[in-house]
């Protein structure tokens, strides 16, 4: 109970904050809508060309773009504060600040930033995939609808545990932040269908090591009935669930190792 | 009184990069690493309600020391306890009970004005309506916080600022209290404040206070007890004039003098000789060092008084700073 009272509080605090900033608030908002608009167009042109993209018609691929834009969205409402972690609280000490708390650090870091402004770039990935699935023609069941969430909350998971490891690293460097724009600039490679990548070495990268593709193509994978194929194998239905999870507890296991053996090793400056 | 903070064999050293001239590669991936042992088997306790100075130079280990107890930083090995906590393990719930103020450091909502700063606090630390109205009504008698409390932080000036942030840790009546510097960069009028809040906060709400400072009126006017460290070791553990007589073998008054008679020079000289004391003339400027278990100041201010015109007289007596100087230069005098 007290935790929901101290989350509500901490939430309207930053909200307070945000009031403060309302043209930079706006600012925000315009600077997402018009990335959006810029992928969409993007994505459109390529089927002015083209009649499918690995196999899928314009409105399968918006699906996926979809879906990557909800994750996204959702991860950068939540998950933004952890962006200073890697650039500046580590190398200026002031990530001493989380460890007087009697709180955890990352709940502090998810419930001290707010970016309320992508929540547009949401409710945009939720009209597309209103978009897409009324021209593929297919209505989701409320079965379909739990494996849908299910797959968007493992992405989550994935893209918080991708940045959480790339922030630790801060604790080694000192700052991690060119790392950690490297590593979430690899999640752009997840607004396409896995197919596209024919290499076996980018496969590799885009299901497995960044593993950004394997978390937002799932959904559309599993509910349409089609599979994702790495060298001899083939993901598709259950076993597509069975990896995707997998992956998805391997790298929060492997995110929670980094980040409390950083902590560990954290060296505020001197005061 | 049992101790509520215990330190045993504590140590911390950190691994820095160091550069080789003959290995560039190694260098630049930073392997060439060298251990620097930050504090070094540090040993003591302090009691429950005591106020502790922790004194010693830049980079003695004060801060270090410091966030071991509250936790920020691991030890290397050693043990210590907060409150029968292991800071590292428990941190958490050690921190429900501790209060801690880095000096140069802002916990406080920087947008946000000082009250909801205080109200955001109330709910992380649990405390229900009436202690936080209880504790904030006395800390704003002590510290004077209502002009402060409907700005913003970072509209604050320096010492008003550093007022929020002693009272926003106390907010939940900690029984341990770390403060770094607390008074650092605050004019005279403002340190004598945070001074007597401090005490009051002490004697009022029982609280432990572990405080660093390089201001020696600070110690003087607040702590029982002082643990004086030198390069990661603990020197000195215990009263402040035990310690101040204890490194302060000798004092000195200096003095310009008009002698009334030609005898007045020869005196002066013999009585020095009879007391085997030093004298020094500098461009008529008199000094006379003595040591007080042989001669008391008075004797040796009134043999002065009494042989001419004194003018500047100065007595440059045992005070806490002479005792850290004489230590620190001590210790410096080793190591060459």
């Amino acid at each position: 109970m007290h935790f929901i009272t101290l989350t509500y509080t901490l939430i309207k605090t930053q909200i307070k904050i945000l009031l403060h900033y309302r043209l930079d608030f706006f600012l925000g908002v315009a600077g997402s809508l018009i990335q959006q608009v810029i992928s969409l167009v993007f994505l459109i042109s390529i089927f002015s060309f083209f009649d499918s993209l690995a196999g899928l018609n314009l409105y399968e691929a918006l699906f996926i773009y979809a879906c990557f834009e909800i994750v996204r969205a959702i991860d950068q409402v939540y998950n933004d504060g952890i962006w200073a972690v890697a650039w500046v609280k580590v190398r200026d000490g002031s990530f001493s600040n989380y460890l007087i708390r009697p709180l955890s650090p990352l709940y502090q870091i998810i419930t001290e930033k707010f970016k309320l402004e992508s929540i547009t770039s949401l409710l945009v990935g939720l009209v597309l995939l209103k978009i897409a699935l009324n021209n593929i023609a297919h209505e989701l069941s409320w079965q379909e609808c739990i494996y849908l969430v299910f797959f968007i909350v493992n992405a989550l998971i994935i893209f918080f545990s991708i940045k959480l490891i790339a922030a630790s690293l801060a604790f080694w460097l000192t700052a991690s932040g060119e790392v950690m724009t490297l590593v979430y600039e690899f999640s752009q490679f997840a607004k396409y269908p896995v197919g596209i990548y024919t290499k076996n070495i980018a496969k590799f990268l885009v299901l497995f090591i960044f593993p950004f593709s394997l978390g937002i193509s799932a959904p559309f994978v599993f509910l349409f009935g089609e599979s994702i194929q790495f060298l001899q194998w083939e993901f598709g239905g259950w076993s597509l669930v069975i990896l995707n999870s997998v992956v998805t507890i391997v790298f929060f296991a492997i995110s929670l190792f980094t980040w409390t053996r950083g902590i560990k090793r954290y060296e505020p400056t001197g005061t | 009184m049992d101790p509520i903070i215990i330190v045993k064999n504590l140590e911390k050293s950190f691994l820095i990069r160091k550069k080789s001239e003959n290995r560039p590669i190694s260098n630049l991936l930073g392997f060439n690493r060298e251990k620097v042992t930050a504090v070094n088997d540090l040993s003591f306790e302090v009691k429950a309600g005591e106020i502790v100075g922790y004194i010693g130079l830049n980079g003695a280990g004060k801060s270090t020391t410091l966030k071991m107890l509250s936790g920020l930083i691991t030890p290397t090995s050693g043990h210590c306890e907060v409150k029968g906590l292991n800071p590292a393990k428990d941190r958490k719930r050690l921190m429900l009970d501790t209060g801690v103020v880095f000096g140069q450091r802002s916990q406080l909502w920087w947008d946000l004005p000082v009250i909801e700063s205080f109200k955001v606090l109330k709910k992380i630390y649990k405390v229900d309506t009436s202690k936080f109205n209880r504790n904030f009504d006395y800390l704003n008698s002590v510290l004077d916080l209502s002009p402060l409390a409907n700005k913003p932080v970072r509209t604050l000036s320096l010492g008003q600022r550093m007022k929020c942030e002693i009272a926003g840790s106390l907010l939940h009546g900690p029984s341990v209290l770390f403060l770094d510097e607390p008074t650092i960069g605050l004019d005279l009028i403002t340190r004598g404040k945070i001074r007597m809040a401090i005490r009051d906060i002490n004697r009022e709400m029982s609280t432990t206070v572990m405080l660093t400072s390089h201001d020696t009126e600070d110690i003087n006017a607040l702590c029982s007890k002082i643990i004086v460290l030198e390069r990661g070791k603990i020197v000195f553990d215990g009263g402040i004039d035990h310690f101040v007589h204890n490194n302060n073998k000798e004092e000195s008054i200096t003095f310009e003098i008009e002698f009334a008679n030609v005898e007045g020079k020869n005196r002066l000289a013999e009585f020095v000789n009879q007391h085997s004391l030093e004298i020094s003339n500098n461009d008529g400027v008199y000094q006379i060092s003595y040591q007080p278990e042989n001669i008391s100041r008075g004797a040796v201010a009134q043999k002065v008084l009494e042989l001419g015109q004194v003018e500047n007289i100065n007595f440059n007596g045992a005070t806490l700073e002479s005792a850290i100087t004489n230590i620190s230069s001590r210790g410096a005098s080793v190591e060459v």
